[in-house]
């Protein structure tokens, strides 16, 4: 180069080598002989779906088939009907071509088609930065491929054909000439006449041919877009040029074989709409579907089991259930996950480009599985799969397990960790809130225990104050009342008052004797609120804003009837028994809680067991299960975006040195322990 | 007053009183057993409809339910029951959120659009457009919220769901904190007109 010029341009890339890449990824993640026929039925079928015409799938059909032509070579052709086919603008040049590309708009698709690593799409289609298309060159010999489309927008006609030559991605393109495939195909080509797009493979890999005529092409779009197939009735058919096959739901997703009145020996249950809490980072992330089945006299085929996580109507991985619950049996558990669109569109940002896996120990992922993990185990507890928990049986313990658990918790709260991952979280600073100059005060709801645990013949007093610190009168409604946690009322109260400057209004039950004929064993709520029944107040509050007629200020607490409250740290312990080797300490995720279970079967631990060996097993508790929380701790702290404890760690560091990391936060708790 | 409702295979009979009387109980029955025949052959008719949109079909479950409650002076302590009812005869089970906090419940969504034109209606959007406005917290709590919303967005030709939400998130906003329950027609919708501002 002469001294001078500056050299400008496109920076040179060797097509080639990146398909292989692209290829090897593949091939790694999927790591079975048919990879490719599973990769390429995922990307293609989910590109033809999104493009449909009719949302509700009506009129869209999709085939695959390998033919021979000539008797020499053979081709894949796939054919789609009732989509959109490759609409957007023609371009004459690539200045026009990379205008149209940052356009970004969705329905320039001959565009995106026919470059790489640009895709217009979100999470409610199911593509991403188009790997598709690079797979139909892949799925060739011959690193070749033809296409046409009969584009529903204007009826106009396009062809091409992608190839490489000299280590890049060739592209030709015909514009309105339904005889461009007719010369290279013969005459007797009939080209599309109906909406939608053509793709033909021109010899296609040895596996993939395989992959049609033993069966595995068909499993993999049954176990793939089973939800599509079941919800839209859509037509998938593949054929080897001598059999054709439609895709079917399979077995252990279909209507008749999930309906109990048909099938008597299945447990199903559905939950719907469950809320993620905010800790996943969003305000209204739900679970659309959580469906758990279990057949206690088969297990399902290999390739159903576990929980199916679905995107956009596809099954983009599935979790194995014994797994998710680390007991006996629970691989007979299957089922899936269906998402509402904001959850799907968070969990898109988490998912790989060949939608193969999300991102696990990102959020909102990582709070969704934990989600999953609860109901499941509940699910199994339900179905008597596993047993109940132990530690009613053990409550001579109860009172150690909460005493190191507690000792930890308290730790944990002073580095900002007051509940696991499911929970609130931690409201940062550590100053209390000031009260509101009109509030609601507890200072009368006495116990005797203090604990908020209250037995059966006991008597509280379960008052509630209104008090106000303003300097004008205010006339309110004020209602107290208790609540089960099914939301029955037990017991309630109302009255309208004027509460006069620097005075507060009692309201509640000074004796309430805790009687089983009124309350049964469970967790309760005491509520109190009161509601301004004064305009034109011209007072602002913290929090609350204008002060005006129907604002509402609620406060409430909880306390439980001959039962032990909840626990609101981030961990708890919980005996467990199996004589499965493999059980010593287990952990599960418990809505604002980390339960270690701890296998009393174990012979280490059983020698604590007997009542005499006590402290010993107090000690063991505390010394493992800092170590145990810790790893958890590291977990949901990295998971944030400002780590508060293991801030120095991040993707670059050695595997070797997260223990000790841990192990120094550890033995800060250990010293403080006597 | 009482309604009858299928629990785990059973009935119970919800109502005001714990304790509910025979005559109550009879004439809970008669709701039940009238809205079952009627729901069963309405779903019946609609479903051999064809291209029925979502819109449509919940229009039409929202005037029957209307009708039911004003053959049977169905009161309104007792409508949450009532819509908790329906689900016995439409194949599904209620979502948690309508069993627990009688929000977000379908039917109660039906009746309320089914009181509007439906030409009206699909000018806006789809069911799903109108789940979402009538189906907030707020809106379900107080039905005068809903209609304010509904009446809003048909007087003002909004459409789409993307223009619709900022009206429901300014009625959210307005009325955080607030027990719109203990406020006249006139003090509500003088907060929630605030929007013309």
């Amino acid at each position: 180069m002469e001294t001078g010029t500056i050299f400008k341009g496109r920076q040179l890339r060797n097509d080639v080598k990146n398909l292989k890449a692209i290829a090897d990824e593949y091939e790694q993640k999927i790591a079975h002989k048919f990879w490719l026929a599973e990769a390429l039925q995922k990307d293609s079928i989910q590109n033809s779906w999104d493009a449909r015409i009719n949302n509700s799938g009506k009129d869209w059909s999709f085939n695959m088939e390998t033919v021979t032509s000539a008797g020499t070579s053979k081709f894949l052709i796939i054919t789609d009907g009732g989509t959109k086919g490759l609409t957007g603008t023609f371009w004459q040049n690539d200045a026009e071509l990379t205008n149209i590309l940052k356009t970004k708009k969705s329905e320039e698709n001959l565009a995106h088609f026919l470059t790489s690593d640009f895709s217009a799409k979100d999470s409610e289609s199911g593509g991403k930065r188009g790997r598709g298309k690079a797979l139909f060159l892949i799925a060739s010999r011959d690193s070749t491929f033809y296409f046409e489309s009969l584009r529903n927008s204007d009826k106009k006609y396009v062809a091409g054909k992608q190839y490489i030559e000299d280590d890049a991605v060739m592209v030709e393109l015909s514009t309105n000439n339904q005889e461009h495939l007719k010369d290279i195909f013969g005459k007797t080509f009939k080209p599309l006449s109906n909406v939608g797009t053509r793709i033909i493979v021109q010899n296609p890999q040895l596996e993939l041919i395989e992959a049609f005529s033993n069966g595995s092409m068909i499993n993999f779009i049954e176990n793939t877009r089973w939800e599509t197939i079941k919800k839209h009735n859509a037509i998938i058919k593949i054929s080897d040029g001598k059999t054709e096959k439609i895709a079917k739901t399979p077995k252990h997703y279909d209507n008749d074989y999930l309906d109990k009145t048909k099938n008597k020996n299945i447990e199903i249950r559905e939950y719907e709409n469950i809320q993620l809490p905010e800790s996943a980072g969003g305000t209204n992330f739900r679970i659309k579907r959580l469906v758990l089945v279990y057949n206690p006299t088969e297990t399902p085929p290999e390739e159903i089991q576990g929980i199916a996580i679905q995107r956009s109507g596809m099954t983009i991985e599935r979790r194995p259930t014994e797994q998710l619950v680390k007991e006996e049996g629970m691989s007979k558990v299957y089922g899936w996950v269906e998402m509402d669109k904001e959850l799907e569109s968070s969990m898109y940002d988490l998912e790989d480009v060949e939608h193969l896996n999300f991102k696990w120990t990102k959020k909102p992922a990582n709070v969704l599985l934990d989600i999953v993990k609860i109901k499941i185990r509940d699910f199994a507890k339900e179905v008597k799969l596993i047993e109940g928990d132990l530690s009613s049986k053990h409550k001579v313990y109860a009172e150690i397990e909460n005493d190191v658990a507690s000792k930890i918790n308290n730790f944990l709260k002073n580095l900002g960790f007051s509940g696991g991952g499911l929970g609130k979280r931690p409201r940062q600073g550590k100053e209390r809130i000031p009260n509101l100059p009109l509030r609601i005060s507890f200072v009368n709801f006495i116990t005797s225990s203090g604990n908020g645990r209250i037995n059966f013949g006991e008597k509280i007093q379960a008052i509630a104050s209104a008090v106000n610190d303003l300097s004008k009168p205010i006339n309110i409604i004020q209602e107290t009342w208790i609540v089960d946690s099914s939301g029955k009322t037990i017991r309630s109260q109302r009255k309208e008052v004027c509460l006069n400057p620097k005075t507060e209004s009692l309201q509640g039950w000074k004796d309430l004797e805790i009687l089983s004929t009124d309350f049964s064993k469970g967790d309760y709520s005491f509520r109190s609120k009161i509601t301004v029944m004064d305009d034109d107040l011209d007072v602002e509050l913290p929090r609350i804003g204008k002060l005006e007629k129907g604002v509402e200020i609620k406060s409430s607490l909880s306390f439980s009837v001959e039962k032990d409250p909840p626990s609101k740290g981030f961990i708890k312990f919980e005996a467990i028994k199996s004589i499965d080797k493999r059980k010593y300490l287990c952990l599960r995720p418990e809505n604002n809680s980390i339960v270690i279970e701890y296998n009393t079967d174990h012979p280490y631990i059983a020698k604590f067991m007997p009542v005499e060996e006590k402290e010993e097993l107090r000690k063991f508790l505390l010394q493992v299960g800092i170590v145990v929380v810790f790893s958890q701790v590291l977990i949901e702290d990295l998971s944030d975006e400002k780590p508060k404890i293991f801030c120095d760690i991040d993707d670059n560091i050695e595997i070797t040195e997260v223990v000790p990391r841990i192990m120094d936060e550890v033995s800060k708790f250990m010293w403080t322990q006597k | 007053m009482a309604i009858k409702i299928k629990k785990n295979s059973d009935f119970t009979y919800l109502g005001v009183a714990d304790l509910i009387d025979e005559k109550e109980k009879n004439r809970a029955d008669d709701i039940y057993k009238t809205s079952e025949i009627e729901f069963n052959r309405l779903n019946q008719s609609l479903k051999n409809k064809k291209d029925i949109s979502s819109l449509e079909f919940w229009h039409s479950i929202g005037r029957l339910a209307n009708k039911i409650i004003l053959d049977f002076g169905i009161s309104d302590f007792e409508k949450k029951y009532f819509w908790l009812m329906l689900y016995d005869f439409s194949g599904k089970k209620a979502p948690d959120r309508a069993l627990k906090f009688h929000i977000q419940n379908d039917f109660h969504i039906a009746s309320m659009i089914a009181k509007y034109n439906l030409k009206d209606l699909r000018k806006t959007g789809p069911w799903a457009t109108w789940h979402e406005i009538i189906g907030s917290t707020k809106t379900m709590k107080d039905e005068r919220v809903g209609r304010w919303a509904v009446e809003y967005i048909i007087n003002n030709q909004i459409k789409t769901r993307n223009n619709v939400r900022p009206i429901l998130k300014f009625a959210r906003n307005r009325l955080k904190n607030l027990n719109t329950l203990v406020l006249s027609d006139s003090e509500l919708f003088s907060k929630l007109d605030e929007i013309k501002k």
